[in-house]
């Protein structure tokens, strides 16, 4: 206080600021060293979630690239068959529409690989595309990066004659632990080939590195190998660069978008069919990133907590400063700046925490997405400068926001006042205020009613959903409040005197109880509502399984457990199949990807078995007048997330672009799907071919004849069947549930990081209670009380607030879970869910947060017990 | 005969995608070899010969609109894997591969346009066996009527389309009708030109669209030989001279900084009678250097040549002036970089103009004989 004088004399505003700050804020750091750490690492810890989500999901989906993106560049359009390949002399026909215009065309035959001796474990994508002509892109466009890639084979061998030569990055041949000029083997359709690595490729420079799944070949070589002669899966043209490209790309275009009306052909941009294929996973990953904020909203209620905590503490300097004249701007101005310079600090640890975090998530987010939708392979994090500046802001505003209302308080609370109140705080006034919370919860009942906003790319994003979900929170934090009283009645029954201390604690329960408690409440309350999407989400689709598998085994073509693929077994392969001894029949899918009014979804050609009591039954949401196989004769059935995405319901008429024309079709059926959410069309397989032409089936679902045994089945199969997935209904159905634990690997991880922020906040705020308490201490040690009762009672303390926002917290899941399984889950991916809670679950996690509470209590309890009374804050 | 053309296009495909791709020596597939007396007949032989290894159809020329003056070429390259056609309906052909180059050069603006292309057989490179038609992408050689038309382009910069009527010939180089390149039985080849084309049509550059009239030339040769080990380069012109008379003429560096006696010189009379010069009976003296700033090449882009003229029975000193300095190739997907541009020739003793030629010059940027071997 001695430097309290020198403010008359010279009453410079920037001189009061530094007198103001060196004596308010930094004498406290210097003092608390270890508060003030802990204080920037709640907000690093907020931030880095928040970013390292951000990154990792970047991360992840842009390692889906087009080939001529990772090796000759970028192509300018992709001409694609609606379904399936198409023929090569597409090309001839191309070349004559175009005639003497400048243009390149790049044929590409693409093919999924399943490694010999591997179980539907990484599908290797085999690109073929020409070797020779390749090399014309690359000259192109100044693009030079990749020139001589495929040159670095040496021995004076005809690369051009060997058939099984294969190129890859060096991921490749890491991770299939193949070196350069060594042989592997991969099925392909219903082909075991050999392949030699014929040479690794150099990453090309400012691009991806070429994805640890793509193995290049010639794409001649690659038609024999796989048995598809004449077949092409895309072409990918390239106009060259002049003063006239422009003009050049526009007649190219109108001629080209004439040619695929007229052929039933796709003609699209690379962005276009990127974000065809992308734009299914957006609401997931939306989703997380959301999620991850609410991580950090836990991380702003315990920086609110510690910054009022530190006004509490130093509201009698406060007073005194506002005595001697210092008017409450000044003040307020000093907090906020050490909220500024908090937050820059803490954003800065947090956006290096969260580059180390990403890395780490950015896996099991691809993974997510490639067990849900398509082939992905991730690349390594980013951190651009965007992001950084957007972390920054992130952070700052957050630290500044969570400043600002005990800046408020201590500006603005009179001098007599603050020395009366002394070191008790009186928090936050909203969280005194019960109408308040009262009123946030009748908020969040009614957004939650709002429809989706539509945002670009046909992204329904569920704004009153999230709006209800932080209304709820924040209503549940302000109520809570009320616990306290009961919490310390339950605490003082029958107890003895240090915890009896401790519930007379509670009973006077201040500012920093209600914040501690807040926090805990917001992170218990979202990773419970979480655990009750999960679980409603394995109820719902454990019974979904039971229903609809009810075949004894199950056949595939490799990958297709993946949703992109259109790879089939062919026809002469599944009537093999059906003719093996012991089949007494089977369901048959046969699965495109087509495009329904601008959109990708699923068109499935069903053929069932024929006995009426043994086949697939589907889970109806609106089930047709006919839900057998005769049923889809007439018509078409959707799945309930194609129903949502496109607003059509029974008796609506689908328009369906085929190779065969326009065709019309009925719905009569709307069933649940919760293996896809891009939504599928089911029409008759007959109907599949007739317009479509292909034969082959994606799998095959069989019926034993009574007294079979499905083992015995399953080998014969995998032994004729060696480049097929075959599977028993157990063994499909436990792999059912592991792609769907997967899927919500990153969201597990996301709420124990929430319950570690709070638990750590807690532990934080116990510390400044005991420091406020010293006095209080010294009298309790001095009436006897040892160390490891001041521990105990500390303990008992800690255990009531994290009982409090544990039950505070449990109480608004139930609300919060209801509006991500009705709200958020239905208008993001359109599934209907059964609401299940998990009791288990919340068991585990209750245990484990009241006792990490009460042992965080404890130590903190036990260091600060030999406080001395008069330690000067 | 044009050795340095068979030489270009090894070296050319040599530096590829296949390293291994050109066969090596000692290669077991059988090749046709050009025969002493052979009867060459038209429009047949103007086609695709794909039991011959290396073949190609080079165009060079100069057009007008005008006061505007462009130099044009255009090239199209078969080399044989494996003997024999590729079948019309096979899209992605092994046996042939098809290297295209297209240059224009504008001395207006100093600009020389080129790209270069490498195709295998199939939908979008081929020639046809028993009349010209060769294409390679959007470019296009064929036969039409009494003359030729060529579609060229240099990506969305330059496109041309010429209809070129001949005005002599075709003639064919050598004696019993093969053009002998080595001492070697087989180094020989079925060399075939038109020394003189009416070229009309149009040019696209700049975005602007010009009418364009000129005289090209236009080389067929077949053959499937190697190039000398103790090759490292060539220089090669042919000269268009404005008293209806040609000359197509070429030195063959050797190791030794020497000529090789294989090099030669040949008139043209306006009647297409030749008259051949063997070395050392004529001069080339390597003069006027331009050095490259994409390679590093010093090429002598100024040469003299000396040589008797037929008709007086005077030496002629006659030193050619390229319109454009920088007209090299640079490599592209042949990997190889070579000079080849559009010249006035001037007479040295009348200070005239007295034609127009084009150069080539190779083995400047790269050792093409080392490449080979």
């Amino acid at each position: 206080m001695s430097k309290g004088p020198t403010l008359r004399q010279d009453c410079g505003p920037r001189r009061v600021g530094r007198v103001l700050w060196s004596l308010i804020i930094w004498r406290h750091w210097c003092r608390e060293p270890w508060l003030t750490l802990m204080l920037g690492g709640i907000l690093a810890l907020g931030v880095g979630v928040f970013l390292s989500v951000r990154l990792a999901n970047k991360a992840a989906v842009s390692g889906f690239t087009l080939f001529t993106e990772s090796v000759s560049g970028q192509s300018d359009l992709i001409l694609r068959p609606r379904g399936g390949q198409f023929h090569e002399n597409v090309l001839r026909e191309l070349r004559s529409v175009t005639g003497r215009l400048p243009v390149d065309y790049f044929p590409v035959l693409e093919l999924p690989g399943t490694p010999a001796g591997e179980e539907e474990t990484g599908l290797i994508r085999l690109v073929g595309v020409d070797l020779v002509a390749i090399g014309n892109a690359l000259g192109q466009k100044g693009e030079v990066s990749g020139e001589g890639s495929f040159s670095r084979s040496r021995g004076g061998q005809n690369l051009l004659g060997e058939s099984n030569a294969a190129f890859s990055g060096d991921g490749f041949a890491k991770a299939r632990g193949v070196e350069e000029g060594e042989g592997f083997t991969v099925w392909v359709r219903d082909r075991s080939v050999n392949l030699r690595l014929a040479a690794i490729l150099p990453d090309p420079a400012n691009r991806p590195a070429l994805p640890e799944n793509l193995c290049l070949m010639d794409l001649p070589a690659l038609q024999e190998l796989a048995g598809c002669e004449n077949e092409l899966s895309r072409v990918e043209v390239r106009f060259p660069a002049g003063p006239k490209a422009e003009a050049l790309a526009s007649e190219v275009i109108g001629r080209l978008s004439d040619f695929a009306r007229e052929k039933g052909l796709l003609l699209e941009t690379p962005e276009e069919r990127k974000s065809s294929i992308t734009q299914m996973s957006a609401a997931f990953r939306f989703n997380l990133a959301i999620l991850s904020g609410l991580a950090l909203l836990v991380g702003v209620y315990l920086i609110l907590q510690a910054m009022e905590a530190a006004v509490t503490k130093r509201r009698g300097e406060i007073a005194i400063l506002r005595s001697l004249g210092v008017m409450p701007e000044q003040i307020r101005r000093t907090w906020l700046t050490e909220a500024l310079v908090l937050g820059l600090i803490g954003s800065l640890a947090g956006i290096v925490l969260g580059r180390l975090l990403a890395s780490g998530l950015v896996g099991a987010i691809a993974g997510t997405v490639n067990t849900l939708y398509y082939e992905t392979t991730t690349e390594a994090v980013k951190l651009d400068p965007g992001e950084v500046v957007f972390a920054l802001l992130f952070g700052v505003s957050a630290s500044l926001l969570a400043g600002w209302i005990p800046a408020r308080e201590a500006a603005l609370t009179p001098p007599a006042q603050s020395m009366r109140q002394g070191g008790q705080g009186g928090g936050l006034l909203l969280l005194r205020r019960w109408p308040v919370g009262c009123v946030l919860l009748g908020a969040a009942l009614g957004v939650a009613w709002l429809p989706p906003l539509d945002l670009p790319g046909h992204i329904a994003f569920p704004l009153g959903g999230y709006l209800s979900a932080l209304a709820a929170v924040l209503g549940g934090s302000v109520l809570l409040c009320r616990l306290f009283t009961p919490v310390s009645n339950l605490l003082s029954w029958r107890a003895e005197a240090m915890r009896r201390y401790a519930a007379s604690r509670l009973a006077v329960v201040g500012g920093r109880h209600r914040l501690t408690a807040a926090g805990l409440s917001a992170a218990i309350g979202m990773s419970a509502a979480m655990a009750i999407l999960v679980a409603s989400f394995e109820h719902t689709l454990t019974s979904w399984i039971g229903q609809i598998l009810k075949a004894d085994l199950y056949v595939a073509a490799p990958g297709a457990a993946s949703t992109s693929n259109d790879n089939l077994i062919p026809e002469a392969d599944w009537r093999r199949i059906l003719d093996l001894t012991g089949i007494d029949g089977a369901d048959s899918l046969l699965r495109q990807t087509i495009v329904f009014e601008g959109r990708e979804v699923l068109l499935g050609g069903a053929d069932y078995h024929d006995d009426p009591e043994r086949h697939l039954q589907l889970l109806w949401i609106k089930p047709p007048p006919d839900p057998g196989p005769r049923g889809l004769v007439e018509g078409a059935w959707i799945s309930e997330p194609f129903s949502r995405r496109f607003g059509k319901g029974i008796g609506d008429l689908l328009e369906i672009e085929t190779p065969a024309g326009l065709r019309q079709l009925p719905v009569t059926g709307v069933y649940a799907d919760y293996g896809n959410e891009s939504g599928t069309i089911l029409v008759s397989r007959e109907r599949c071919v007739e317009w479509f032409g292909d034969t082959g089936v994606s799998n095959l679902a069989l019926y034993l004849s009574p007294g079979i045994d499905p083992e015995e089945v399953l080998e014969r199969l995998r032994v004729e069947f060696p480049f097929l997935v075959a599977r028993t209904n157990a063994k499909l159905r436990g792999e059912s549930i592991r792609i769907f634990h997967q899927t919500f690997a990153v969201t597990y991880a996301l709420e124990a990081i929430a319950v570690i922020i709070a638990v750590g906040g807690l532990g934080l705020a116990l510390a400044g209670l005991l420091l406020e308490r010293r006095s209080e201490l010294s009298t309790l040690r001095a009436l006897g009380a040892t160390r490891r009762d001041i521990a105990r009672a500390a303990m008992w303390e800690s255990g009531g607030i994290a009982f409090a926002g544990l039950a505070g917290g449990l109480a608004v899941s139930f609300f919060l879970g209801w509006v991500l399984i009705e709200v958020i889950n239905p208008q993001s991916f359109g599934w209907t869910l059964r609401y299940a809670i998990p009791w288990m679950t919340f068991g585990g996690l209750s245990l484990v947060t009241l006792s990490t509470a009460m042992l965080v209590g404890w130590i903190v309890g036990y260091r600060h017990a030999n406080l001395r009374s008069d330690r000067e804050e | 005969m044009k050795p340095s053309r068979s030489n270009l296009t090894l070296s050319l495909l040599c530096g590829a995608f296949f390293s291994g791709f050109v066969p090596v020596q000692g290669d077991d597939a059988v090749w046709s070899v050009p025969r002493a007396g052979h009867q060459l007949t038209f429009p047949q032989d103007h086609g695709s010969h794909p039991d011959f290894k290396i073949e190609w159809w080079y165009l060079t020329g100069h057009l007008f609109s005008g006061e505007r003056r462009f130099g044009f070429q255009a090239t199209f390259f078969r080399f044989g894997e494996k003997p024999g056609e590729v079948p019309d309906k096979v899209a992605f052909g092994t046996g042939q591969l098809y290297l295209a180059h297209m240059g224009i050069s504008d001395p207006e603006t100093g600009q020389f346009l080129h790209e270069e292309r490498l195709n295998r057989a199939g939908w979008d490179a081929g020639a046809r066996v028993g009349d010209l038609e060769v294409f390679n992408g959007n470019w296009r050689l064929h036969r039409q009527g009494e003359g030729l038309e060529l579609v060229g382009s240099v990506r969305a910069e330059a496109a041309f389309s010429l209809k070129l009527l001949p005005r002599k010939g075709p003639v064919v180089f050598g004696e019993d009708g093969i053009s002998r390149k080595g001492p070697e039985g087989t180094a020989a080849s079925y060399y075939i030109t038109f020394p003189r084309l009416e070229a009309s049509g149009t040019l696209e550059l700049d975005g602007e669209t010009l009418a364009v009239t000129g005289e090209a030339w236009m080389d067929h040769e077949i053959s499937s030989s190697q190039l000398d080990e103790n090759q490292v380069g060539w220089n090669w012109t042919c000269i268009q001279f404005h008293d209806g008379r040609e000359i197509m003429g070429y030195v063959l560096r050797t190791k030794e900084r020497g000529v090789s006696e294989y090099s030669k010189l040949v008139w043209i009379d306006p009647d297409g009678s030749l008259i051949h010069v063997r070395w050392p009976d004529y001069e080339w003296e390597h003069l006027g250097h331009w050095e490259s700033p994409t390679t590093g090449a010093v090429y002598p882009v100024s040469p003299r040549l000396t040589t008797t003229d037929p008709a007086s029975g005077k030496a002629r000193h006659l030193r050619l002036v390229p319109i454009l300095e920088p007209q090299e190739m640079t490599g592209g997907s042949g990997g190889v970089s070579y000079w080849e541009g559009a010249c006035d020739v001037k007479d040295e003793d009348s200070g005239e103009i007295v034609g127009r030629a084009y150069l080539e010059m190779t083995g400047y940027a790269d050792d093409i004989g080392e490449k080979l071997r």
